[in-house]
């Protein structure tokens, strides 16, 4: 009777295993949170890198360049324009695979801002290699460089030769993903097609509008038409246009101009500062109405003036005078 | 037999007071180890994340020089590691640029041909050896050699006037660097 088979333990035992438990719960949220914070401390290191790296691809005099970038592990790239500021800025945030969750991804780590840098790309790219094509822009005067950012294969279908030809020049199949086909059919059924002509059933489409005396080709100016949007170019904002998102074009198309604003109004006050050694540039009406348009810009359709007075500048800057 | 009882209950419960004390005083200790652990940890970590951002911080330097010297408003006329004077002129005191390139500031020394040791201003502009941007030292620990250009004439005729000067780039200085 007096047997009740229950388990009998002290206090001692009781009290062991409850502090015990305890110990292991904080072991395990702690050792959570190192690895979360971890991740976190890598993401933005990564971030940071890949900005520090994109310094030295900006061209000097140079008329392009292109880069492949290896990653050690699948990454994803967040790239965010704001045209907040004196320049606005990017910014960047990474997060790599989670090496133990199977397919998800890390939390993002701390954002870099970069404001001396144009990054041009869709709103987020991944993969384990990343491509990078560096086109200066001049209004006449170079105002920036362009850094396109791209991971996906993209394939030119049938582009005119001055495309075709600077696409072979800049490029090779160490540091693109860009094919140049003949037909559409070609093209592999993952990539991003990019076409010269209309109608046909791709996803990037470039229309040609550039027929002044001072056009090289008809597609120095134009659209790009794709899912997001019609997107209007000039000279090499072309690349900038195919392979970034709207949202993102038409923000550092914003920035772009705030820096041509800038810069024009700096030559306004250089032609003023050279005229007094004999220097006379007449340019100063002309300047001040890119600085004005370049200032009032709403979004990419204003650029074709922006392209008028611009190749009106750069015809009168000639001779030992010339501004830039 | 009450009071043997009672006796024999008191020292069970002394017993048992120790045994949960010990036990006590143990998984204290066992917490301050793992907590000293734990702050070992942690002060690594945080050296070595000193050391990671010092050495980001220097790998961003070394590309700064260059980039600042070919950014489009300092350049002269598009030509490699050359730049404008008179655009340097007029960028005194354009503070926006400062977090624009993230620097402190910037200093260009005349070095060839040798002029007297004197501050660029308006007043005594081109007649000067040293042009500052942004800061009042005299010198600073990143630089590069440029040729510092400008528009002159001589008996009317204009001319490009090309000098060797020396670009120096002045940096937040919030961690330590140890150039080699």
């Amino acid at each position: 009777m007096k047997n009740k088979k229950a388990l009998e333990m002290s206090f001692a035992w009781i009290f062991a295993i409850a502090v015990g438990a305890i110990i292991i719960v904080l072991a395990i949220y702690f050792a959570a949170n190192l690895v979360k914070s971890g991740y976190n401390e890598g993401n933005t290191r990564a971030a940071r890198e890949l900005v520090n790296v994109l310094d030295p691809l900006q061209t000097s005099v140079e008329d392009g360049k292109a880069q492949r970038i290896e990653l050690i592990d699948e990454t994803r790239i967040y790239n965010y324009c704001e045209k907040i500021g004196d320049f606005g800025s990017n910014k960047i945030e990474v997060s790599e695979r989670n090496r133990f969750g199977g397919e998800g991804w890390t939390r993002p780590g701390g954002d870099i801002k970069t404001e001396s840098q144009y990054l041009f790309s869709e709103n987020t790219i991944e993969g384990k290699s990343v491509y990078f094509f560096i086109k200066p822009f001049k209004s006449p005067f170079k105002a920036a460089d362009l850094m396109v950012m791209y991971s996906e294969n993209y394939c030119f279908v049938n582009p005119p030769e001055d495309i075709k030809t600077e696409l072979e020049g800049l490029t090779n199949d160490q540091n693109s993903n860009i094919d140049i086909k003949n037909n559409l059919i070609d093209c592999q059924n993952s990539s991003v097609s990019v076409c010269f002509t209309s109608g046909r059933e791709c996803d990037v489409i470039v229309e040609g509008n550039c027929n002044s005396l001072n056009c090289e080709s008809v597609y120095d100016s134009g659209t790009v038409i794709k899912d997001d949007g019609e997107l209007t170019y000039t000279g090499g904002l072309l690349y900038s246009a195919i392979f970034s998102s709207k949202e993102i074009y038409e923000c550092n198309i914003n920035r772009i101009m705030k820096r041509v604003n800038y810069l024009s109004e700096l030559y306004i006050e250089k032609s003023k500062f050279v005229s007094v050694r004999g220097c006379g540039t007449n340019l100063q009406v002309e300047l001040t109405i890119l600085s004005e348009l370049s200032k009032n810009l709403e979004d990419s359709s204003g650029l074709l003036s922006i392209k008028a007075i611009s190749d009106e500048i750069n015809d009168k800057n000639i001779g030992v005078c010339r501004l830039f | 037999m009450q009071t043997f009882l009672k006796m024999e209950h008191k020292k069970l419960s002394k017993k048992a007071q120790l045994k949960i004390q010990q036990m006590s005083f143990m998984l204290i200790a066992v917490f301050i180890l793992f907590a000293l652990v734990g702050l070992f940890y942690l002060s690594y970590k945080a050296l070595n994340l000193q050391k990671e951002v010092i050495e980001l911080r220097k790998e961003k330097t070394q590309a700064l020089v260059t980039k600042i010297a070919s950014t489009p408003e300092l350049i002269y006329e598009s030509r490699a590691n050359s730049i404008d004077a008179d655009k340097l002129m007029l960028l005194r005191g354009e503070e926006k640029y400062k977090e624009f390139w993230g620097i402190e500031g910037i200093i260009v020394q005349k070095i060839y041909p040798v002029t007297e040791n004197s501050e660029c201003r308006v007043s005594n502009y081109p007649d000067c050896s040293t042009i500052k941007l942004f800061t009042q030292s005299n010198s600073a620990p990143i630089s590069s050699f440029i040729s510092l250009c400008r528009k002159d004439s001589n008996n009317g005729r204009i001319y490009d006037k090309c000098e060797l000067a020396r670009i120096m780039i002045e940096i937040s200085d919030d961690v330590e660097f140890n150039y080699e």
